[in-house]
């Protein structure tokens, strides 16, 4: 639960500071973090899978809206020698590499334990899992090499929101210009997703601890638990310091040990079936 | 003394100002309300009682005379009943006719019931043995039951059904005779096309039927009459093709037809609003049309139909999200000119919904993205307006939307002119005098007209809805609220389900077997929706 805690708050304090310096400076960070948690809270209040199929469709929405304003940088803002000498490294690098872009999922993989005992055939639905956490990669590494491709490998290690950064160079004649309002609604899908997701899980776990509680006034207090460490932490910094050993410490231990199990148990399951 | 006088009760002084006593009378008087009361109750129920139409349960009398007196007690001496006895035959046996006026046909009365039985020689036989003999040889007409209990003549004559009694007999022949005024068919005015059929239907059940009928002429083709509305008995009919939809889809619609429990159903509008699932949502899930093509090509995908008498409408369902796009003309055109017009209705939905929001955000909070041209054209057009951009548009659109109304209601030609007024002159003076800037205009004449081009009405009012809320948002918070708007919408609309079938199907969940006529009408699809006809997706199959 406190995993789960922390991740959202790093994620809403993140997103508010990006919001607070590139669009609404003036909006105060409790209007920006109550709506995002409202928000988050209203898309799991209901069924389970309303709340996976609208991640489903803002998914869609998010990627599309990503490549659509993206696709203006084609030829003129993509340069191609930024990007070569990335692939100009040795095997463990590569590996390292892959691991961390495969653990990009490794949040989507806390909600996936919660869950997996309400999968009828959680075997059957292995390859959907690997399937989503290869695609989850793949998407992340194509953003990625866009951005580096747009403002090369150093300044992108150096920046915050690189996305919303590269967007801002895009200007095509008079009228193509600004595409960051658009990237930044990827951003904000991102955020209310991965808000709801770990809302989610700490209201699941809550309800585990506290059983027989009301499960609404649960949701309710789970959501104002997130608030009330997201207005105390209140910096960028902190934020992005907890994001980086959280995932460099425990998520990504912790997605690799969950799929080594889940390759155990596979492997169990043949050799006992044969 | 005086003193110790003074100190006494006044209970004492006087002996019913006792306290205890006051009580009890309280008591009484309680009681007497409380069993008055209870007899005022009884007799209003008993005068209810006797103001209500007699309903017999007993047999149908011997005597006319007393058939007479009962469809007079039970229907009044206004509604226009009309009862007359003749002598038949040699013996000159009595029988009698009643029927209502203004809803029957008295020219088929005359000719094929009463002619017959005066002109024609009738041998004297037992009165029962006539009775069946008059069924038999007598009466023209096609439609002739018989009745044996009283309480069924009142509700056949307020049908238009003629009945004919026999004296010394205790049944009597209900004779269909009912007067159909109908219109007739006449153009789709609410959903026009080009290239497809210019019939609709009409207010009447058998016409509606016989549309379906001659479009499907299949014994797969199944109709299922239901009767709703306690006072207004409205006919209708559950229709669907057997072997094709989904049995689960017909048993949830013919459950919830009989779960219907109101007085009056005045049309599918009522009824859809009694059948279908999550009423307050501002999205229509099922299909409201007046074209019968659309509702046999509805069959055949696995749906099914209601038809409802009084209603030149027709009730389909499910119907999804993306149904609201399609048009009879999509399957009239080429393959790529049908795609293309289906894309640009969906993209003017979007448009109508997201394009003043879109406008709002972008010239208050998100400037960046306006280019410098356009932002100073927009600054100029603004100058001197004394409201906010959010107000000016909440106040375009309601105005907008009252135009709308008014020139719908305002009738025939009058409506054009009305129309012109708020466009031409209002528009043209709001903007001169400096209320509205004209962007504004065009960004609200954009939206609304947008709306227009989707091919289903009831999206329309959802696509003005929507508008408002993302108006608020975005004008409170910029882009930052009209994401976390889309967000709410989406959220929303994957939660809808019409009869069970998810809203935004075959989209999500996604079916790709069924993909090609969503967003376009690439060629003819082969298959039907797995929901929808779980048990029959090959369309070549279907015999």
């Amino acid at each position: 639960m406190l995993i789960n805690i922390t991740l959202a708050v790093t994620m809403l304090n993140m997103f508010s500071e990006l919001l607070k310096t590139f669009f609404n400076p003036h909006t105060p960070l409790i209007v920006i973090l109550l709506s995002l948690v409202s928000v988050a809270c209203l898309i799991i209040s209901g069924e389970f899978l309303v709340f996976a199929r609208t991640v489903q469709i803002l998914t869609v929405i998010g990627i599309f809206n990503f490549l659509l304003s993206f696709i203006f940088a084609f030829p003129n803002y993509i340069h191609i020698e930024y990007v070569i000498p990335i692939f100009d490294t040795s095997w463990s690098g590569f590996i390292r590499g892959t691991l961390f872009m495969t653990g990009a999922a490794s949040e989507s993989l806390l909600l996936l334990m919660l869950i997996i005992k309400f999968i009828p055939q959680p075997q059957k639905h292995l390859l959907w899992v690997i399937n989503g956490i290869i695609a989850c990669a793949l998407i992340f590494s194509l953003a990625i090499l866009v951005i580096i491709s747009m403002m090369s490998p150093e300044l992108a290690k150096r920046i915050a929101f690189g996305g919303v950064n590269a967007a801002q160079l895009i200007q095509i004649g008079e009228f193509i210009r600004g595409l960051e309002v658009f990237i930044f609604g990827t951003y904000q899908f991102i955020a209310i997703g991965k808000t709801a997701l770990y809302l989610y899980c700490t209201w699941t776990t809550a309800k585990k601890i506290f059983p027989g509680c009301n499960a609404k006034l649960m949701l309710v207090l789970a959501g104002l638990t997130i608030l009330g460490a997201a207005l105390w932490l209140n910096s960028y910094t902190k934020a992005y310091f907890l994001a980086v050993n959280l995932a460099s410490y425990v998520l990504l231990p912790f997605s690799l040990f969950v799929l080594l199990l889940a390759l155990w148990a596979g492997l169990k399951k043949q050799k006992t079936e044969v | 003394m005086n003193k110790k006088r003074k100190l006494q009760k006044l209970s004492v002084l006087v002996p019913e100002a006792s306290l205890a006593l006051t009580k009890k009378r309280l008591q009484e008087l309680e009681k007497l309300t409380s069993e008055s009361s209870t007899l005022a109750n009884s007799l209003g129920a008993i005068v209810q009682k006797l103001r209500m139409p007699i309903k017999s349960s007993g047999h149908i009398f011997p005597t006319i005379d007393h058939n007479f007196n009962f469809l007079i007690q039970s229907l009044g001496t206004d509604s226009g009943l009309i009862q007359k006895k003749y002598s038949i035959g040699a013996a000159n046996t009595q029988i009698g006719v009643a029927y209502i006026e203004s809803i029957t046909d008295i020219e088929l009365i005359s000719t094929q019931v009463i002619t017959p039985l005066l002109q024609r020689n009738i041998q004297k036989k037992t009165a029962a043995k006539l009775l069946e003999e008059i069924q038999s040889k007598f009466i023209a007409a096609l439609d002739v039951k018989t009745a044996f209990f009283n309480k069924e003549i009142p509700t056949a004559l307020l049908n238009g059904t003629t009945v004919l009694f026999l004296d010394g007999v205790s049944s009597a022949l209900l004779i269909s005779s009912r007067k159909i005024e109908k219109r007739p068919i006449s153009v789709p005015n609410n959903e026009g096309t080009t290239l497809s059929s210019q019939e609709s239907f009409t207010e009447d059940l058998n016409t509606n039927c016989s549309m379906l009928i001659r479009r499907l002429p299949t014994e797969a083709l199944r109709f299922e009459a239901f009767t709703v509305g306690t006072l207004s008995q409205t006919k209708s009919k559950l229709v669907w093709l057997e072997g094709i939809t989904n049995p689960y889809l017909i048993d949830e619609a013919r459950r919830r037809l009989n779960r219907i429990d109101i007085d009056i159903v005045d049309g599918i509008g009522a009824l859809g609003g009694l059948i279908s699932d999550n009423p307050f949502s501002l999205f229509p899930k099922y299909k409201q049309t007046q074209r019968p093509d659309v509702v046999a090509l509805s069959l055949t995908q696995g749906k099914f139909a209601i038809l409802c008498n009084n209603s030149p409408f027709a009730f389909s369902a499910p119907t999804g999200f993306w149904d609201n796009f399609k048009t009879m003309d999509d399957y009239a055109e080429q393959t790529i000119n049908a795609s293309y017009l289906r894309l640009a209705r969906i993209l003017a939905f979007f448009i109508s919904i997201f394009i003043s929001p879109l406008y709002l955000a972008f010239v208050t909070y998100n400037q960046i993205i306006v280019p410098p041209n356009l932002a100073a054209n927009i600054t100029v057009g603004r100058l001197g307006v004394p409201f906010p951009s959010a107000v000016e548009l909440l106040l375009m659109t309601f105005i907008i939307t009252i135009i709308r109304e008014a020139a719908l209601r305002i009738p025939g030609t009058v409506s054009y002119f009305v129309g012109s007024l708020a466009a031409v002159v209002l528009g043209q003076a709001v903007v001169s005098a400096g209320y509205i800037s004209a962007s504004i205009i065009i960004i609200v004449a954009v939206s609304e007209i947008a709306a227009f081009a989707v091919s289903s009405t009831n999206l329309v009012s959802t696509s003005r809805l929507l508008n408002y809320l993302l108006i608020l948002l975005s004008g409170i918070f910029g882009m930052f609220g009209l994401i976390n708007g889309i967000v709410i919408i989406c959220w929303h609309v994957v939660s809808l389900k019409s009869f069970g079938v998810p809203y935004v199907y075959p989209i999500i969940p996604f079916d790709s077997s069924t993909i090609r006529d969503v967003f376009t009408r690439l060629g003819i699809t082969t298959n039907r929706l797995r929901i929808l006809a779980p048990f029959n997706r090959k369309k070549s199959s279907t015999k």
